[in-house]
């Protein structure tokens, strides 16, 4: 059952893959333009292959930098530009939104620094584990804390961060964080080049070394966010599911008792409408089940990692106790509302 | 042994060139099969080595000095710690240091078991879709599980191939006893 229910996920990928590529409305990627150190693709297929300049980065691609390694890359001729700083883990989404796709520029883990010409267009959205943020031809860095937090800054134009149903507006040389599972903190002013991400990804890390269990407990709220919204998509998806059933039944009658044409008619009428619109909601069902992945994976294993090992000697000790039962909720929940929707190639 | 190789395939090419048809048969026969000898025996320099109850052993020592270093460069990324999927390169180096600064050791280990890994080896470290997927997606088929037991530990260890005479880490389960 298992098995079949792998085989109709990975056609479901298929479908909605070439249904956008049809319409060609498939969003164009970006190309990595400088490398320094070595830095590894992700790929959506699950290989991991090391990154040259000109190699593609679509969607589902995730770009990882080293401690020594930085890229950058461009999309659209040099509209946008992305700088991928070391340490860390950036991914190429994209989400439907009224019916097109939108691109969605990830930071899980780490520092990119983003610029973004009127020449673009439509901007991206960028989101962190805890934030997703809108654009307006801007020029703004994005730090993703090892614990989840997120701090933008920006150096032009205007950005709206929005997190867990509260948004604040940035403009230039404004900065706000960002904890996971909570809205965003009060703005405060920052100049140019003055955040220094290694040295707030360190308080980040010391803030949970202090305390783990709230530094947990908050990324099993965004988990919990991310849940919310999977199962509203997902309800909203198995109705249309039913519905496109049930028009299937009642075209496969037509077709038998009133021939190709009538059958035809009705069928572009009643069914490709269906199925255009479970397209874009799978594939947000996709986008938020791989942002938790990514969440789950570069943020929860590594706190996890962290703990496990500095009390492997005193597993007794009851502040290890408490992170490992809110870890475990965590995974829980996460293999319940979202491994369903994941594949092999996405771990 | 590349070069041994060529030097075989040249020697045999100008043997054939210089005799008679007769003896040119036998020596076409005889070049071929020293070829194919030479051929086998440089697939065996890459040949994943089979994990022997001393590998392990060896590995448990290294692991008890702490030498995260080299620790760090025998570790595969991602690897699996417990049911954990660590994915970034830097993360081996923090895993190590981290073990080393809390005191672990495997003390007095005795190896109970060492098996090829197959479809179920994955329910070892976790019986998890994600552990699952980690072992068809980034564990060679040539890799294997031992058991290690301890007076203070049990370990579980997924290996493969060898670096600098230490098995290649691609797992580590941890059970306190």
């Amino acid at each position: 059952m298992i098995k079949g229910m792998m085989r109709k996920l990975i056609f479901l990928c298929f479908c909605v893959f070439f249904l956008f590529a049809a319409a060609s409305i498939f969003a164009e990627g970006a190309v990595v333009v400088y490398i320094d150190g070595w830095v590894d693709i992700k790929k959506s297929s699950g290989d991991r292959i090391e990154a040259w300049e000109g190699d593609p980065v679509i969607s589902g691609d995730s770009v990882i930098t080293g401690a020594a390694s930085y890229a950058e890359l461009e999309k659209e001729s040099a509209a946008a530009v992305i700088k991928i700083a070391p340490d860390t883990v950036f991914t190429y989404r994209e989400i439907g939104e009224n019916g097109e796709k939108r691109t969605v520029l990830s930071c899980t883990l780490g520092e990119v620094g983003f610029k973004f010409s009127k020449a673009l267009g439509r901007e991206p959205m960028i989101a962190t584990p805890s934030i997703v943020v809108g654009v307006r031809g801007t020029e703004f860095t994005v730090f993703a804390g090892m614990d989840g937090s997120a701090l933008i800054a920006v150096d032009s134009g205007m950005v709206q961060v929005s997190a867990s149903g509260k948004t604040v507006e940035l403009v230039k040389e404004e900065g706000v964080e960002v904890k996971p599972g909570e809205g965003p903190g009060q703005k405060f002013r920052i100049l140019r080049g003055k955040i220094d991400y290694s040295a707030w990804n360190k308080e980040r890390f010391d803030a949970f070394i202090d305390h783990p269990v709230e530094a947990v407990s908050r990324i099993a709220l965004q988990m919990d966010d991310y849940i919310r919204k999977i199962g509203s998509l997902q309800k909203e998806y198995d109705t249309l599911r039913e519905k496109l059933k049930r028009e299937r039944e009642s075209y496969k009658k037509l077709l038998d008792e009133k021939g190709k044409e009538t059958s035809a008619e009705y069928y572009r009428k009643n069914i490709e409408p269906i199925t255009h619109q479970t397209a874009p909601l799978f594939l947000n069902l996709r986008y938020y089940a791989l942002s938790a992945l990514s969440m789950r994976r570069y943020v929860l294993g590594r706190l996890y990692m962290i703990m496990n090992t500095k009390y492997i000697t005193d597993q007794s000790n009851k502040t290890y106790v408490q992170f490992q039962e809110t870890y475990d909720k965590i995974l829980q929940t996460f293999t319940e509302s979202v491994v369903p929707l994941l594949v092999d190639a996405d771990i | 042994m590349i070069f041994s190789i060529q030097e075989a395939t040249i020697s045999s090419m100008m043997i054939l060139s210089v005799k008679k048809e007769k003896r040119g048969k036998k020596r076409l026969y005889a070049a071929a099969a020293l070829l194919l000898m030479l051929f086998s025996l440089s697939s065996c320099m890459t040949f994943q080595a089979v994990q022997k109850e001393s590998d392990i052993l060896n590995l448990i020592a290294l692991i008890n000095t702490g030498d995260t270093d080299r620790l760090s460069a025998l570790t595969a990324v991602p690897f699996l710690f417990n049911g954990e999927i660590i994915a970034l390169k830097d993360d081996a180096r923090v895993f190590w240091s981290s073990l080393k600064a809390a005191g672990f050791s495997i003390e007095d280990p005795s190896v109970k078991d060492i098996s090829a890994v197959d479809e179920t080896s994955y329910r070892q470290f976790g019986d998890s879709m994600e552990v699952r997927a980690f072992f068809r997606n980034y564990v060679p088929k040539t890799a294997r599980t031992a058991l290690a037991v301890s007076s203070n530990r049990t370990v579980r260890l997924l290996v493969n191939g060898k670096t600098e005479g230490y098995p290649n880490i691609f797992g580590i389960k941890i059970l306190n006893d």
